[in-house]
């Protein structure tokens, strides 16, 4: 996969990912509302909000799997409008989906390379795909059998091979929505200790991520700024350092209850 | 010791679907012969082939698509409606042409069944069975429900595809090995193949990681259609006639071939190697039945039985392995 890299020249001057005023309705309700954001090389964001305030919806539009009803993207300097998340993938953005993690009747190893299926010819290479994924889950501390089916895994055991997945393909950006909800206290730790570490030293500051997570303790660790959205708005955008996690968990309550003394 | 053999065995059974019918098929052999040794005798051989391979090479690509999660009760009026459109065509195009555009009918009608699902998001069900009615309709309207003759003299390439070979095979054999061979290696070590069997697993979660899941059914009833109506002028030439009332039970026969092959009406699981045993095994059964003295509207009921007992063991198997 280092070919896929080398094709992807980055244009580091600016930044990594600009977003601008994104709209998206789902029928009449809106997801996502005038968020506008950059995304510099080498950063972490944690994006955080109350069920609901658009987070999944704003990274699938990232992703290419929603369209935005409005609003700009510009990737590695030049604007995109990704059609699918193929072509968003092919730019070199990697998702872990909140709701849509492996297909439980494929093989591991199959599940890793959908969609980019390295090949011999006119087959696709099975040999190799097995060979790297074991590889690669086993330098994650993952110790599971490729040949084995995604539906044989446990919870935690289909997160950390979706976010393998995510990280195998040595992306620009990276995605996580909800990426420690079935794991343990401890393999969240590990596995968002390793993300980070893959964005320090294995992308070397090509790469940035965003993590959602209601666990905003899960985040800081890892975070070196924090975005927190509420009803389809970005209502804070600060460096973790700016702010403990116990401020900006009493920031989304107290915002929270707002809403609430509206109605 | 016993437990521990059962349990391999139980452990075997999930691991291969198309295992079941590949047992299936070895005892009816032994059975069938036991009743009677004619069974085994080039000209059953011929008889079975006969059977097995017209509906076999159809379900070939029913499997393909019950793997994508979908599939298609048009293939029997395709069947007749491409070998209606190929004779009556001839006088006019001559046989090349009149080949020709037949295939084109057919694909056109399964790249509207295709469309009618990916894009307007109907069941395939309803979609492929309207089309079934429709095609009828025409058919009938067309023949005036009279049979569609031809004469092989005006074609000259009949022979390759229904001609007779030595035991009183005939060429369809080849036919359906050649596809077997074919479906077998797109569905196993191509990237289309990955796809088929990502996008019946989980539609969602395929496009979702940038498969197109779209692209891959349209194909799949374009391919079915296109070989269904193949199958209807290869049927076309062998017997000379096809008559409009022909195609009426294919579309069920062939999902049973591949549903008793091991393929999922859930989508996302099938294998060729179990729908080409269980075309044998369709066409042993036929066969075996009526070289044992049974009359032959036992051989709906036993393949019926056989149906569902597959079918509901396949997917218990399967329940028990992965939560889905
Ligand atoms: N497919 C959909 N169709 C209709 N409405 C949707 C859909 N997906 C999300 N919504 C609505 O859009 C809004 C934002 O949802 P979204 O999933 O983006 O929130 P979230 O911040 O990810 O929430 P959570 O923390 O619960 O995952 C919600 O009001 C939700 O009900
Ligand atoms: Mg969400």
């Amino acid at each position: 996969m280092s070919d896929s890299l080398e094709r992807r020249n980055t244009d580091s001057s600016g930044p990594l990912l600009r977003v601008k005023d994104l709209h998206k309705y789902y029928g009449n309700t809106p997801a996502v509302r005038e968020v506008s954001f950059e995304l510099g090389y080498g950063e972490i964001v944690g994006l955080v909000g109350d069920n609901g305030a658009g987070k999944s919806t704003l990274v699938k539009i990232l992703a290419g799997y929603h369209k935005p009803d409005k609003g700009e993207i510009y990737f590695k300097g030049k604007k995109v409008e990704f059609n699918s998340p193929y072509e968003a993938r092919r730019e070199g953005i990697e998702i872990v989906y909140q709701d849509l993690a492996l297909i439980s009747t494929m093989p591991i190893y199959r599940n890793i390379y959908l969609a980019f299926e390295p090949k011999r010819g006119i087959f696709i290479d099975k040999k190799t795909m097995k060979e790297e994924a074991r590889k690669f889950l086993k330098s994650m501390g993952i110790d599971v059998d490729p040949n084995k089916l995604a539906g044989e895994l446990s919870g935690g055991q289909r997160q950390m091979v979706a976010i393998a997945r995510a990280l195998m393909f040595q992306a620009n950006l990276l995605l996580l929505d909800e990426p420690t909800s079935a794991l343990s206290v401890y393999e969240a730790r590990e596995t968002l200790n390793f993300v980070s570490r893959a964005i320090k030293d294995t992308y070397r500051g090509r790469a940035s991520a965003i993590i959602v997570s209601h666990n905003i303790h899960h985040v800081y660790s890892v975070a070196t700024r924090i975005l927190v959205m509420d009803q389809g708005k970005i209502v804070l955008d600060i460096p973790s350092k700016e702010m403990s996690p116990i401020e900006v968990e009493e920031y989304i309550v107290k915002i929270t209850k707002e809403k609430a003394s509206q109605r | 010791m016993v437990v521990h053999v059962a349990l391999h065995l139980s452990k075997l059974f999930r691991e291969k679907r198309g295992l079941s019918i590949f047992i299936i098929f070895v005892v009816l052999i032994i059975v069938f012969y036991s009743i009677n040794k004619l069974f085994l005798t080039p000209r059953s051989v011929a008889d079975i082939a006969l059977v097995a391979t017209q509906d076999g090479i159809i379900a070939l690509f029913v499997t393909l698509l019950l793997i994508a999660g979908e599939f298609d009760l048009s293939v029997g009026e395709v069947f007749v409606f491409s070998g209606m459109i190929f004779g009556y065509t001839i006088p006019l195009l001559g046989p090349y042409l009149a080949f020709v555009v037949a295939l084109l009918c057919s694909g056109l009608i399964g790249f509207t069944n295709g469309i009618i699902v990916t894009r307007l998001r109907a069941p395939s069900f309803i979609a492929t069975l309207g089309m079934a009615f429709f095609l009828e309709g025409l058919i009938f309207v067309v023949t005036g429900g009279f049979e569609v003759t031809v004469n092989l003299s005006k074609i000259p390439f009949w022979y390759t595809l229904s001609g007779d070979l030595p035991d009183g095979l005939n060429v369809w054999v080849i036919w359906f090995a050649l596809f077997s061979i074919l479906t077998y290696f797109i569905l196993e070590h191509t990237r289309f193949g990955n796809h088929v069997f990502a996008t019946g697993g989980s539609q969602n979660s395929a496009y979702a990681v940038g498969v197109n899941t779209r692209r891959v059914k349209l194909v799949l009833f374009v391919a079915t259609s296109v070989i269904s109506g193949l199958v209807g002028i290869m049927s076309l030439l062998y017997y000379t006639a096809i008559s409009p009332v022909e195609g009426q039970d294919l579309p069920l026969i062939v999902l049973a071939i591949a549903v008793i092959g091991g393929s999922s009406l859930f989508g996302g699981v099938g294998s060729i190697e179990g729908t080409v045993v269980s075309a044998l095994t369709i066409g042993a059964i036929y066969v075996g039945l009526v070289l044992a003295g049974v009359p032959s509207y036992y051989y709906y009921s036993f393949v019926g039985a056989l149906l569902i007992a597959i079918a509901v063991a396949n997917e218990k198997l399967l329940k028990r392995k992965i939560q889905i």
